[in-house]
């Protein structure tokens, strides 16, 4: 279950649980309108799970928001933020 | 008794006395002579043992630290060092791998989701062939009634319109074709969208274990590593000091020959100092003197000290 909010040039996203293959239309639609230049705010701090198409999906955000843009992930622990620092994702997102 | 008598008497017992005087001095030098003797060599052997000894340990500490030496040499130039950060390098890649893979994946099954919607949209304009297809029969069949209608003047015409009713029905079998591509096409993209769902999605716990047990296994063999490497130059310092210290035997040696020969000369100035004395003399004679002298000096004379032992920062004495 995925929530998104679009407001200005912030987009919130707010993941479940399980952040696995199974999330990929709905985290795809949760950020596919917003514009160039929007900033990006990934909320993780419910997911206890997450599956190497997971860390596929963030990079299509990345190709999605561009290179330059700031993609910030927040409240990452457990399981997801052992995968994320194993994947290096700690150089290419901003993490809080 | 006259005096001379009691004279002859009392130097009689006299030189008895000076004869048992000597031959006790004989014998207590030659006895302390032997021990030193005998202890000089004991010491040497035990020594000379424990030189060799050594020397066989401390060879075999060169073996061990050989065989050491060689482990560390294969795990690379700069020992576990290198080869933790050659199998850090490993998982990273592999991680990265699966990413790399992970990541194209979901591209392809965008792309895919794509091309479906490209491939729904011919569906949407093979149903309006359809429907033209209906409406151009139903257009055929009113102008087959206005032929008839018109009799024999309508029968080219109605020619025409059989025509084009076999048009019409031409253009539905065609679009009945497009459509089975279609499902066959949509078929395909599925079985393509669900291999690349299986690329796509990879457990990642394998790999947090793997690189955690990984790093954990390259730790202890750094550990137990430099454990015995610096167990094995303790032990190669203190054999080396052991050897050193050993060079004592030297300086005993020399002391127990100075003692020897300074026994010797006590045993034999003795037996002057014997020779010297003569109970009728009320004054000291000058062999007595000179005895004196020569006690005092061997008393005197340089012995050996600590200064003698070249090497060596350990203390002996």
């Amino acid at each position: 279950m995925i929530t998104s909010d679009l407001d200005g040039a912030r987009c919130t996203i707010i993941l479940g649980p399980r952040f696995d293959f199974s999330c990929r239309s709905e985290f795809r639609a949760a950020y596919s309108k917003s514009p160039a230049g929007t900033a990006y705010w990934v909320d993780m701090s419910q997911v206890n799970y997450v599956d190497s198409a997971a860390l596929g999906m963030l990079l299509l955000l990345r190709d999605h928001a561009g290179e330059l843009s700031r993609i910030t992930i927040r409240g990452c622990h457990g399981q997801p933020d052992q995968v994320l620092k194993i994947a290096n994702f700690h150089r290419i997102f901003r993490f809080e | 008794m006259d005096s001379a008598r009691i004279f002859a008497s009392q130097s009689g017992k006299f030189k008895q006395g000076t004869s048992e005087l000597s031959s006790a001095v004989n014998t207590a030098v030659s006895a302390i002579k032997s021990n030193l003797e005998r202890a000089r060599d004991l010491v040497r052997d035990a020594v000379a043992e424990l030189l060799a000894s050594f020397g066989k340990l401390r060879s075999v500490l060169e073996t061990q630290q050989f065989a050491i030496n060689s482990i560390t040499s294969a795990l690379g130039d700069n020992g576990t060092a290198n080869f933790t950060s050659a199998a850090s390098r490993l998982v990273n890649e592999f991680v990265d791998e699966v990413i790399r893979v992970s990541h194209e994946s979901m591209r392809i099954i965008e792309q895919l989701l794509s091309t479906s919607e490209h491939v729904n949209a011919i569906v949407v304009r093979a149903e309006r062939i359809d429907s033209l297809a209906r409406e151009t029969r139903f257009i055929a069949l009113n102008a087959r009634i206005e032929t008839q209608r018109a009799g024999d003047a309508g029968r080219t015409f109605k020619v025409v319109a059989d025509e084009v009713k076999r048009l019409a029905g031409a253009s539905a079998e065609l679009s009945t074709q497009i459509r089975k591509e279609v499902d066959e096409c949509h078929k395909a993209l599925g079985v393509t969208q669900r291999t690349a769902e299986k690329l796509a999605s990879h457990d990642m716990s394998s790999a947090i274990e793997s690189r955690a047990s990984l790093l954990s296994t390259i730790e202890q063999l750094d550990q137990v590593n430099r454990t015995v490497d610096s167990a094995l130059k303790q032990v190669g310092t203190s054999v080396s000091d052991a050897i050193r210290a050993l060079q004592f035997e030297d300086m005993v040696s020399q002391l127990l020959n100075d003692s020897i020969r300074r026994v010797q000369s006590l045993g034999s100035l003795c037996l002057e100092a014997v020779a010297a004395s003569d109970p009728q003399q009320r004054l000291p004679s000058a062999d007595m003197i000179r005895v004196t002298q020569a006690l005092r000096d061997l008393g005197k004379e340089g012995s050996v000290t600590q200064g003698d032992m070249t090497q060596g920062a350990v203390e002996l004495f």
